[in-house]
């Protein structure tokens, strides 16, 4: 009988990937995508879509984000050979995220410019799932009506420590800088977000009531 | 001060507001998750046979664009302010008097956007002008409240943060800033960079670095330098003398410490920085009934706001309608229909929460909060039993508000039976 490998190989048009299959941990599906071996793209997109889809969509509200978790997906095999330890795929991809993030922020905001646009808060947001009330969609827009109102840095941090739920450690790496310029960028986030968010009746409440 | 986790009290709060952002998810249906797979195999498979003539074609149509959008945005902030300095936004609700800016107690923080990425933010019941911009950077003037900002470092950058007396100049840096026109008092705290900060006792300028806050009064010319990550200064001391080098790290500990205790922070600072249960009993110590019949504007809103986020809902009330009754015309004012409104619906008072939300409609049809007061008013109808008035207000809310948060339910109520 045939070994699902040598199927592979000799029909490789035909091979499907399930979650469930291919390299088991992260470097080594690196070395598989970097091989070009078949079914590494899509284990690759199977293992890490959801992390993409929902950090692009904490960073810049709930919009579709389709096309930015393509861009993300090419870049990442664009640039998988430059990934040193194959082991930190998971934040060498978030960066890569946070990346075309940005450049979705900043197309936003020149659009602000060019229209110059007052108001901050999403035109078109895409509707929560079905059975979520008013008020936390509601509470939405306006928390990502305060976060449009600070820097992207600030806005990454947050999402990153507080929405994520990152751990310094991490986000560190993920940042680029040292374990104490982390730790001060997400005071400093925090004060930022929360200063804004103290005196808006919609978002007063999460403040205080952590439950 | 920390909590038992050893968590900064606004990281705590951060921590809170965070859960709203997790309402938006990863999630999406099978089939959409598939088709975004077999998108990303086919544009790899492309990418691997090189860029064909159609796409290159395509890439340069795109170059062109993006040269097209960038000459017209360009024209547009020329056109703007008819020269080469920055620029500047202001989003959030604010008042101007003249050339000041006034934010109200209990409006939210008004934030000035600069085109060269540095922020500035006025805290509720703060006033503040951009008095003079340059292509360099610009002057800001906080004649009362609290400020944050954030300046993006660049060379020859030149900024200058005045309060009172006192003048902050910044290269590049983040940093709270605070006047108290009654104490005359400075309360500055550096978060990134460093600043030289220039007044009374202060002729040659004092170099305040990340990690540190200086408190200077103007009255006595005292000045504290101290860590932000002590809990009080604790020596007394006098700061003078010329700006020294700045520590690459700064120290965590009191590096010069000046002066026994804190002077007391107004209710609205005490407000900003989430101490809701200071301003509560800093009222009660005043009297309740003093405090809301004869105390400033903003001293009530603040005693409102923290009595509402303490979900004191009695107190609040009483708040709020002191706003109304006293300061009536006032934002303020206008802005505690909404809230009482709130107040009543979170309480099921639903035909009175219906009068307030209608009396800020009336008040302020294109007001912050006009989407959800319509749409609160909408559900109340609905929850009321009124389905005739609810799709009349399912109507006027989906042509006012067709994106807002309530269209979806709006849609469903505003059908013929």
């Amino acid at each position: 009988m045939a070994t699902p490998r040598a199927i592979a190989k000799s029909r490789p048009h035909l091979r499907v990937a399930s979650p469930g299959e291919g390299p088991k941990d992260d470097a080594a599906l690196v070395v598989a995508v970097r091989a070009g071996e078949p079914g590494a793209a899509g284990t690759m997109w199977d293992r890490y879509a959801s992390l993409v889809r929902r950090v692009l969509r904490r960073m810049l509200g709930p919009v579709d984000v389709e096309d930015g978790v393509q861009e993300a997906f090419l870049r990442l095999f664009r640039d998988l050979g430059s990934l040193r330890d194959p082991g930190s795929l998971r934040s060498f991809l978030i960066g890569i995220t946070l990346h075309v993030a940005k450049t979705e922020l900043r197309r936003r905001r020149a659009k602000r410019w060019l229209l110059l646009a007052a108001d901050d808060v999403l035109a078109e947001p895409e509707a929560l799932a079905p059975n979520e009330w008013h008020e936390p969609r509601a509470a939405v827009l306006r928390l990502y009506s305060v976060l449009d109102r600070i820097s992207d840095e600030r806005r990454t941090v947050f999402v990153l420590r507080y929405v994520e739920g990152l751990e310094l450690a991490e986000l560190s790496v993920v940042l680029d800088c040292s374990l104490a310029t982390a730790k001060r960028r997400v005071a400093d986030a925090a004060r930022r977000v929360t200063f804004l968010a103290a005196s808006d009746p919609l978002l007063a409440p999460y403040l205080e009531d952590r439950s | 001060m920390t909590t038992t986790e050893g968590r900064e009290p606004f990281e705590e709060r951060a921590a809170g507001l965070a859960r709203v952002a997790r309402f938006v998810d990863g999630h999406i249906d099978g089939a959409r998750d598939a088709a975004g797979r077999e998108r990303m195999l086919l544009a790899l498979s492309r990418r691997s046979r090189g860029l064909s003539r159609a796409s290159l074609a395509r890439r340069a149509l795109l170059v062109a664009a993006a040269l097209v959008v960038a000459v017209a945005a360009g024209t547009g902030v020329v056109l703007e302010r008819g020269s080469r300095a920055l620029q500047y936004q202001v989003t959030g609700p604010f008042v101007t008097e003249g050339s000041w800016l006034g934010v109200a107690p209990s409006g939210g923080a008004v934030a000035v956007r600069f085109s060269d990425g540095t922020e500035v933010d006025l805290g509720p019941g703060s006033k503040g002008q951009v008095a003079e911009i340059t292509a360099d950077g610009a002057r800001v003037v906080l004649a009362a409240g609290v400020l944050q900002a954030r300046v993006v470092h660049r060379p020859r950058a030149r900024w200058i943060v005045a309060a009172g007396p006192y003048t902050i100049e910044v290269r590049g840096t983040a940093f709270d800033v605070g006047w108290s026109t009654a104490g005359e008092e400075l309360d500055l705290s550096l978060h990134d960079g460093s600043v030289i900060v220039r007044g009374p006792s202060l002729p040659e300028g004092l170099r305040v670095a990340a990690g540190q806050r200086l408190i200077a009064r103007a009255a006595t010319g005292d000045a504290q330098l101290s860590s932000l990550l002590a809990p009080a200064p604790s020596a007394v001391a006098s700061v003078q003398g010329p700006a020294a080098p700045t520590p690459e790290d700064p120290p965590e500990e009191p590096s010069q410490v000046h002066r026994a205790s804190r002077p007391q922070a107004t209710w609205s600072e005490m407000l900003a920085d989430g101490n809701f249960r200071g301003v509560v009993d800093a009222a009660e110590a005043r009297g309740v009934d003093s405090t809301l019949g004869h105390g400033s504007l903003t001293d009530v809103v603040a005693l409102a706001d923290a009595a509402r986020y303490l979900h004191d809902r009695a107190l609040a009330k009483r708040g709020l309608l002191a706003e109304r009754a006293r300061f009536g015309g006032s934002a303020e004012a206008r802005g505690a229909a909404f809230v009482l409104g709130r107040l009543a619906d979170d309480g099921g008072a639903r035909d009175e929460a219906i009068r307030w939300y209608d009396a800020y409609l009336a008040e302020s049809p294109r007001g912050s909060f006009a989407a959800e007061a319509l749409g609160r008013k909408l559900v109340a109808l609905v929850e009321l039993g009124d389905p005739a008035g609810a799709r009349a207000v399912a109507k006027d809310y989906l042509s006012r508000f067709p994106g807002g948060a309530h269209a979806a339910y709006a849609r469903d109520h505003a059908k013929e039976p």
